[in-house]
């Protein structure tokens, strides 16, 4: 029996961070080579480290709704947590907000950044970040 | 998980054991780089070690970033580029400690080199800062107490968070 306390969410690291995603956002997984023409990419690497470029060109990527694909670490896992979402602390929540960072995660002491889709999808990433581009600009 | 101001009062091995009754506004006394300074201790929310915090990504100098106190999240601050002093940090690793505070809907864990326990003044001690010099500095500041052995500058708590906040 499905625990409704439960959210399931899709985790990877990157840069060095934790970031997740939670799974009913995500239509599929895709591959790194998997062509997606019609949908727009955003590429999180950048946003945790932007002066250190992603070395890893195979990186997975999360197809998620609307019409928005994420780029994240290599792995990725599919990971359930109880109640363990944080309010982002109001010092810093306009900062981690504009990039998309919903909530934070506190899972066994490791702190997860909880992006939402829908609101990178409407209001775009930070100033200073690549925008939203096609896949194909990727290559 | 984190200490309780009267915890950490007698706790550290820098302190007698009996704790001095206070008179007057109480304040927990705090060192950065040096320099001695003082939070209201109503507005102190607890003291616990001081451990390596995650990073917040892109976030200015003065974020150190986010420290879990249990299940609590907490944003780590560091007062010398807040405040214009010196990031030489002289005391041990193991005595620093993050004095969580709190400032109307802003809270932050401050890192300091010692905390020193609470003093209490009236409010007649609070003056207008004279020895602690530095734009920065006085800008955090309510004003200045003469202790026995040191001048203690008050923070401002509410004006300090506010610059300490980052924005979108």
């Amino acid at each position: 029996m499905t625990d409704p306390a439960r959210h399931h969410f899709l985790v990877s690291r990157i840069q060095g961070f934790t970031v997740a995603v939670e799974a009913h956002h995500i239509e599929r997984v895709a591959s790194p080579q998997e062509a997606i023409e019609e949908h727009l990419i955003l590429d999180l690497a950048p946003l945790f480290a932007p002066l250190r470029p992603a070395h890893d060109v195979l990186r997975t990527l999360l197809v998620c709704t609307p019409s928005l694909v994420l780029r994240v670490g290599p792995e990725v896992e599919l990971v359930s947590f109880n109640g363990a979402q944080r309010q982002v602390p109001a010092l810093v929540f306009p900062h981690l907000a504009a990039m998309g960072v919903q909530q934070l995660l506190l899972n066994a002491g490791e702190l997860v950044y909880v992006f939402a889709p829908g609101s990178l999808a409407t209001s775009g990433p930070v100033d200073g970040i690549p925008k939203l581009s096609p896949l194909s600009a990727l290559r | 998980m984190h200490e309780t101001i009267g915890d950490m009062t007698a706790a550290p091995a820098d302190e007698s054991d009996e704790v001095p009754e206070q008179e007057g506004l109480p304040h927990l006394l705090i060192e950065v780089a040096g320099t001695r300074l003082a939070v209201p201790a109503a507005s102190v929310d607890g003291v616990a070690p001081y451990t390596t915090p995650v990073l917040i990504p892109r976030a200015p100098r003065h974020i150190l970033g986010f420290c879990a106190l249990g299940e609590r999240v907490v944003v780590a601050i560091d007062l010398c580029p807040l405040l214009g002093l010196s990031s030489e940090r002289a005391a041990e690793r193991e005595q620093e400690r993050l004095v969580i505070v709190r400032a109307g809907e802003l809270e932050a864990g401050i890192r300091c080199d010692l905390a020193l326990g609470i003093r209490g003044w009236g409010a007649e001690a609070l003056r207008p800062p004279h020895v602690l010099r530095g734009a920065s500095l006085r800008a955090g500041l309510l004003g200045e107490v003469e202790l026995e052995d040191n001048v203690a500058g008050v923070l401002d708590l509410p004006a300090l968070l506010q610059r300490a906040k980052v924005s979108g």
